[in-house]
């Protein structure tokens, strides 16, 4: 299977961003970076 | 030790000494010098071995002196028989097993032969082999060990000498010292007490080690494609988009939105791959949770403080975009790995006639994994009655105890008034309301109900099912997003969260009991078609009433979120008694202090 580019450029963005946002110190975007992370298409 | 004839250690040094001489490692400089330190070792043996002797027996030697009625200090004794039978037999053994050592050899042969074979076999274990290499190097290593023994003054003289200033015993304690050291060291630098340090700490190892093994050893893609159709791309432009205004939003509701925006469009991105059903749960999903958000941030501040330095604001972006490329490397790995035919192919087939459904998803849910399922929905219930019990307990605290709520209930009181048609109407002030949107909800919410009933019986074969249809969008969202149509509608709702659930789960479980009583297994879905007047040709899978049990613990839930943090937190306001509202980042800034 040839894999496509968008899907894990779309992957790497959601983790980094989930990332940066579980990384601070406010709990609410602990939260929010814990739903970034949860929602890319490889789970 | 010594190996000298006739006792055992003889034949064991002979038979190693042939091993090595005959080849015994594969390397035959390897194997001249495996027997050059065999014969130095062999040496000091003789020689120490020799120095044991002449101190107990020799001149001077202990036993000696005893026997020559010198006076012993008090505290030495003779030793007893049992005492000395140790060592008496065991050199009896040695002397004896010796001279009949052929007799071990089935002892230790078949643990030889488990080992590779790399020259001829060597010779039977005996005592005399006649005049042969191995026994001229015994006779090497005796009197080798002997000159050492008798010039022991100037090989004393000669340690004294080279012996440098340690010993091991400082060499065991100053490593020992060291350890600690190192250990104090890294606790003190990785256990800060700060949950973004910490979080930093794993997420650098995910990133060095897979991450290594990822660009070293992974089976990269020949090729790569740019996408499948070129709306996944503009799907992708919003999702990352989304996804960076999160980063850098700081008011609390508008990042939730636009995280949001991230779960919807992955929603998409199901739906354009060609999973329908995965899409409508990631839907329904991001809903709630976006409900949820909103539920609870309305109590917390508008804006979320940066309390970061620059430098740290760096090091969180650095991991953040080396995890990102790492996973987005682990992505095309994933994707380029598949070679083989999925299993999916045959599902639809398999799923019609197994399950008797067309929704591969629900029939696999409902009927190939029933077992998962009830497990699944059973630790839900467990995991929503206690977090909804942590939420009211404080509530029942307040009223005091049970006791007296009760007398207090039995008491006769003026008769209840009517239900209004628009239940807030009672509990909240006209500031806090929302006419409209009351209305909306109490106008909506039965053609909703029948949406959500008929995602429920539709599963089988379309997409929807009891999750989903559990899930049912429209009046909750409408619900949770105003706080007033909150309390109306939790009002309005006919069964407690916990009754639903719990009734759910006992429907789910009973179903497979009638599995057993239709002579299936448990939880195995049995078609049964029949023909009835007016309705013509039935067809009734029972996997259906397990789906009814999954959604009336989903609408369970749901409710349990609704009356936790909708109602029951306006409730506390409308009587004046919630707590005042603490920063948020508090929550951790108690362990993030510690990383400062």
């Amino acid at each position: 299977m040839i894999p496509t580019v968008v899907l894990p450029v779309i992957i790497g963005g959601l983790y980094a961003a989930g990332v940066y946002l579980l990384l601070d110190r406010s709990l609410t975007r602990v939260l929010l970076g814990f739903c970034c992370w949860a929602t890319p298409p490889t789970c | 030790m010594a190996g000298l004839p006739p006792l055992l250690g003889f034949v064991g040094k002979e038979a190693a000494f042939t091993a090595f001489l005959d080849g015994g490692l594969e390397s035959r400089t390897w194997a001249l010098l495996t027997l050059l330190g065999l014969v130095l070792g062999s040496v000091l043996t003789v020689a120490y071995t020799a120095r044991f002797l002449w101190g107990a027996f020799g001149s001077g030697g202990a036993v000696r002196r005893c026997a020559a009625g010198e006076p012993k200090p008090a505290h030495l004794h003779l030793p007893g028989p049992a005492f000395l039978a140790a060592p008496v037999l065991l050199a009896a053994l040695c002397l004896l097993a010796g001279p009949f050592s052929y007799l071990l050899e089935p002892l230790v042969a078949p643990y030889a032969d488990t080992l590779p074979l790399v020259a001829e076999e060597a010779e039977e274990l005996k005592i005399w082999h006649g005049l042969q290499p191995a026994l001229l190097l015994s006779l090497v290593t005796v009197l080798g060990g002997l000159a050492l023994f008798t010039g022991r003054d100037a090989v004393a003289r000669l340690q004294r000498r080279i012996a440098v200033d340690a010993s091991a015993d400082e060499g065991y304690w100053h490593t020992m010292r060291g350890l600690d050291r190192v250990a104090q060291t890294s606790t003190r630098s990785t256990q800060r007490g700060s949950l973004p340090t910490y979080l930093g700490v794993i997420l650098t190892v995910l990133v060095a080690l897979p991450g290594s093994v990822l660009v070293f050893r992974a089976p990269w893609p020949d090729a790569v494609r740019p996408w499948d159709t070129p709306v996944q791309a503009v799907v992708g432009v919003v999702i990352l988009g989304a996804a960076a205004l999160a980063v850098r939003i700081r008011q609390r509701l508008s990042a939730v939105l636009v995280v949001g925006v991230t779960g919807y469009g992955v929603g998409v991105l199901f739906a354009l791959q060609g999973a329908p059903d995965l899409a409508l749960t990631q839907f329904l999903v991001e809903t709630l949770t976006l409900v949820t958000f909103v539920l609870v941030l309305r109590k917390l501040p508008k804006d979320i403080s940066d309390r970061h330095r620059a430098k740290e604001r760096t090091a969180r972006g650095v991991i953040a975009l080396a995890v990102g490329a790492l996973m987005a490397g682990v992505g095309v790995v994933a994707l380029g790995a598949r070679t083989a035919t999925p299993v999916s192919v045959d599902f639809p087939e398999q799923a019609y006639s197994f399950g008797g459904g067309e929704n591969i998803v629900n029939v696999t849910l409902v009927d190939i994994r029933a077992w998962d399922t009830l497990l699944e929905i059973s630790l839900l219930v467990v995991v929503a009655t206690g977090v909804a019990s942590l939420v009211f307990i404080r509530q029942r605290n307040r009223r005091g105890r049970p006791g007296l709520r009760r007398r207090r209930a039995r008491t006769p009181g003026p008769p209840r008034a009517a239900r209004p048609w628009l239940a807030a109407s009672v509990t909240l002030s006209p500031q806090r309301r929302s006419v409209i949107l009351e209305v909306v909800t109490r106008v909506l919410f039965h053609s909703i109900v029948v949406l959500s009933v008929y995602l429920l019986f539709s599963g089988h074969n379309v997409p929807g099912g009891g999750f989903a249809g559990g899930l049912s969008p429209g009046w909750r969202s409408c619900c949770a997003t105003w706080p007033a149509a909150a309390t109306s509608s939790a009002r309005r709702h006919p069964s407690t969260p916990a009754s639903c659930s719990g009734s759910g789960l006992l429907l789910a479980g009973t179903t497979g009991i009638a599995g057993l009583l239709l002579g299936v297994d448990a939880l195995q879905t049995t078609i049964l078609e029949r023909t009835v007047p007016v309705l013509g040709d039935v067809k009734l899978v029972t996997s259906l009433f397990f789906d009814m049990g999954v959604y009336l613990i989903v609408v369970g839930l749901v409710l349990d979120v609704l009356r936790s943090l909708g109602a029951q937190i306006d409730a506390d306001d409308e009587h004046g008694d919630d707590d005042p509202d603490p920063a948020e980042g508090q929550a951790l800034a108690t362990t993030a202090g510690g990383g400062r």
